[in-house]
């Protein structure tokens, strides 16, 4: 993996693009409370060298929650921009507001094509949220309108 | 693996609010997704979706109306460049069978291949029928249709509806282009109409 390829900052954290003010650093979150298998998050590991080679996802990204195969190996960038998706797990009624977590860690694609299997969500505001294809849990990650972008949530996938 | 890819194509589904089709929209695994999930309640727009058929990857974008149908319009967007339609009734509906005429002459009249290849598949067959499987067979034969009856609740059919949907579109000269672009555009089903669109036959 080549330095240039990440944009990691010393600490461990990743270094942050977006306007977002001062959101946590992404760290372990709390075991899971419920002890359900559900996992709900998402803490970002703090070693990427097992996920990116030549700053391309080293493994196939799979659902996290099914067998479904979202993108094949060395297809898609590695992203570092800090941006907060809803959570997969809500806990709260929606009216009470949306659950969302930060994530800093993506690959990106700039072809929704170039998926093996994905969903898409309709449109909030500039952006599409993806889902798995199959089961459809997600949000796996977004697309930017504007430029077509697809970025996936390292922290909600399975790698093989 | 994805240079392996034979080539992509685009798939409507449409019919009658209710009659499943978005059961029909390549779901085969157990449903588990959370009822409050925001992607969820948003609304799935479309799928990508590769299948394997007789050794071959292909590439499908699914579209659903997801809902639009209540308009009753949709946009000629939405059937532009499509190789592959899946009209759906539901077999426990007779009204949903009494009105595919409509659909069928809508899809005839936007879709931009005029050898499209379609497909009735007559839902819900796990639940009480009131349309025979004949008379499915006679209007998909009446209107040159292949057809299919399928339970998206048993998985029954499903995944045989877009297999047999697939290889008709294969076998069908000049409706497919081997895959070499990346043109397709998230755009394309919006208002957005100018710009790289699927194939420009």
């Amino acid at each position: 993996m080549k330095e240039s390829d990440v944009k990691n900052v010393p600490g461990g954290g990743a270094e942050v693009t977006g306007g977002h003010e001062s959101l946590p650093a992404p760290a372990a979150v709390d075991e899971d409370k419920d002890g359900a298998n559900f996992p709900e998050s998402t803490a970002e590991p703090a070693e990427i060298s097992d996920s990116v080679l030549d700053g391309k996802n080293m493994w196939a990204l799979n659902c996290i929650f099914c067998p479904s195969k979202i993108m094949p190996a060395k297809v898609a960038s590695y992203h570092v921009e800090e941006r907060a998706l809803p959570k997969m797990k809500q806990k709260k009624a929606l009216s009470e507001g949306l659950e969302v977590e930060p994530l800093s860690r993506w690959f990106m694609v700039s072809d929704v094509m170039m998926f093996d299997n994905i969903g898409v969500s309709n449109a909030v505001g500039d952006i599409k949220y993806l889902t798995c294809a199959d089961c459809e849990m997600g949000p796996v990650g977004w697309t930017d309108l504007s430029n077509k972008k697809c970025y996936i949530a390292l922290a909600r996938v399975r790698e093989t | 693996m994805s240079d392996d890819i034979l080539t992509t194509l685009k798939i409507l589904i449409i019919g009658q609010s209710g009659v499943g089709k978005s059961s029909l929209l390549l779901r085969f695994t157990d449903d588990i997704f959370d009822p409050d999930n925001q992607a969820a309640t948003i609304g799935v727009d479309f799928k990508v979706k590769t299948i394997d058929i007789d050794g071959n990857l292909v590439k499908l974008a699914v579209w659903d109306t997801a809902g639009q149908e209540r308009f009753r319009t949709l946009t000629p967007s939405y059937y532009r460049g499509a190789q592959g339609a899946i009209l759906v009734y539901d077999v426990s509906s007779r009204a949903s069978f009494e009105r595919l005429d409509p659909w069928l002459q809508e899809l005839n009249t936007y879709a931009t291949k005029s050898n499209i290849v379609k497909m009735l598949v007559g839902n819900k067959i796990d639940k009480d029928r009131t349309v025979t499987r004949e008379e499915g067979l006679q209007f998909a034969r009446r209107h040159s249709m292949l057809f299919i009856e399928a339970s998206a609740k048993s998985k029954e059919g499903v995944m045989c509806a877009f297999e047999e949907l697939v290889q008709k579109i294969i076998q069908t000269p000049g409706l497919w282009e081997s895959d070499h672009r990346t043109g397709f555009s998230l755009q394309e089903h919006s208002e957005t109409e100018a710009g790289a669109s699927w194939c420009n036959c």
